[in-house]
């Protein structure tokens, strides 16, 4: 039980059934809501566990997302080291923040990104044919749930779209458990580097005139303007790989496992492809795969719940917990996609809510309209016990072995 | 009901637009949220609330008579 100072546990909490979250948050949601944890490095930092807190916590201004500050709490010493590497706007608090996000704001326009439609059922179908044409077993993560958000990333910034490979590539190594710290820190880098260099090579081509796509335009309107410098910039274009890669792959994966463990939803949904849109949603709340996100500094004195956190503290603020809260989400913990679970946090709340969420979901919805159709008779090509799954940032499975 | 958008919160995140396309679109010049109905339709009030509450900046105003203030704290 959590009086003020005592700890309840050590960060993080172990999860028992791969796709639910650790037992811990519904205890702790149910005895002492907001509590403490020790984290890796001896540090102590807040941990809520009620939607309603968490989302007054993601909502409030005296709490900064600045990694560089002096003790912001992370998960563990690995993601400490990789995200201290990280400056993009969504490591920094206002202004700052607003104006960097606010450069991107008309890219990921609701309209604009549906408009992509034909593009993502075009990449789709294309990748459904070659799985096809090589008939079973598959790895599903590299062969279709990477190969997605690869190839957008590719179209998004309009870059040479055999590059796909080597996004797949690197991000794959920067968050593979089989990879070494030294081996997904030079990933990291590499990708960083590719950024540093594509901006190099887009502001030639910007000043000999190349105005069409998202880089050009950043370049043109905020890069030569001097509105940013060159290592805002690449971060920046950095984080739209690291915002939309992993996170997308794995929601691919995942969902496909989810429903492989669930043929009765499986069964509806390809009996009415309208409940898509539902299915998307509940498979956002469901899966929360950004599940070691939402970590905040107090720079204020804030109270939520009662509690009074200080300036300095760490507070941690899970998606997960938030997304399986009963006051919320009945039967909190059942997979429905008749269910509404637009109420989800799954993307976030606050200020810092996914910029790429439009592209996320359109991406889901094309990728679950279809990826039944063509393979109903899909089954894990081995068992399910069997299954590695990836505890980094973000959640999701090493590789998925299927047939059909 | 009257809705308006607190345009210097909002971060163009489009949850309102997608909760209820015919009330709510987005700006193609900044991506700031844009009411299209004045008052909001009775059938689309209960969507309206919704949209006002999933916001995740709280930038969305509800007001019936009386002056606007944010549906949930």
């Amino acid at each position: 039980m959590g009086d003020v100072g005592v700890t309840v546990g050590k960060w993080p909490f172990e999860r028992v059934e791969p796709l639910d979250p650790p037992p811990a948050y519904a205890e702790l949601r149910a005895t002492c809501p907001m509590s403490k944890v020790e984290l890796w490095d001896g540090s102590q930092a807040w941990l809520a566990t009620r939607y309603a807190d968490i989302r007054a916590l993601l909502s409030n201004p005296g709490l900064s997302s600045d990694t560089s500050r002096e003790g912001f709490p992370q998960s563990s010493e690995t993601i400490a080291r990789a995200r201290g590497g990280q400056k993009s706007f969504a490591r920094l608090d206002p202004p700052r923040h607003d104006e960097h996000r606010n450069m991107l704001k008309k890219d990921f326009l609701i309209a604009r990104v549906n408009g992509l439609r034909p593009y993502l059922e075009g990449l789709v179908d294309g990748l459904l044919d070659e799985m096809e044409k090589h008939g079973p077993p598959v790895d599903l993560v590299p062969t279709f749930a990477q190969a997605v958000p690869a190839h957008v990333i590719c179209k998004l910034l309009d870059l040479p779209d055999e590059h796909n490979e080597f996004f797949q590539d690197r991000v794959n190594t920067w968050m593979s458990l089989d990879s070494t710290p030294d081996m997904a820190a030079q990933a990291g880098a590499d990708a960083i580097d590719y950024f540093a260099r594509l901006v190099d090579e887009r502001e030639v081509e910007v000043r000999e005139g190349r105005t069409d796509d998202v880089v050009s335009r950043l370049i043109r309107e905020h890069l030569l303007t001097g509105d940013m410098d060159k290592l805002e910039l690449t971060h920046m274009l950095h984080l739209m790989l690291l915002g939309g890669f992993d996170t997308t792959a794995n929601m691919i994966s995942l969902g496909a496992l989810t429903f492989l463990d669930h043929p009765h939803q499986l069964a509806d949904l390809q009996a009415d492809p309208s409940l898509v849109p539902r299915a998307v949603e509940e498979l956002l709340r469901y899966l929360t795969v950004a599940h070691h996100v939402a970590f905040r500094l107090a720079t204020d004195e804030v109270e939520t719940a009662g509690t009074c956190i200080h300036a300095g503290e760490g507070v941690i603020a899970p998606l997960a917990a938030a997304n399986r809260d009963p006051e919320v989400f009945e039967d909190p913990d059942v997979f429905d996609i008749h269910r509404d679970a637009r109420s989800h946090v799954a993307f976030g709340f606050g200020i810092h809510q996914c910029l790429g969420q439009p592209l996320a979901r359109l991406e889901l919805n094309v990728v679950f309209e279809r990826f039944f159709q063509r393979f109903p008779t899909l089954q894990l090509a081995v068992p399910r016990d069997e299954l590695r799954f990836r505890n980094s940032m973000i959640y999701g499975v090493e590789s998925l072995p299927v047939t059909w | 009901m009257k809705a308006e958008i607190a345009a210097e919160r909002c971060i163009g995140a489009g949850t309102c637009v997608t909760t209820v396309p015919t009330v709510f679109t987005q700006s193609e010049q900044d991506g700031i949220a844009v009411v299209l109905k004045d008052p909001v339709p009775p059938e689309s009030e209960e969507d309206v609330e919704r949209a006002a509450d999933l916001c995740p900046v709280q930038a969305i105003l509800l007001s019936r008579n009386a002056a606007a203030a944010p549906v949930s704290n």
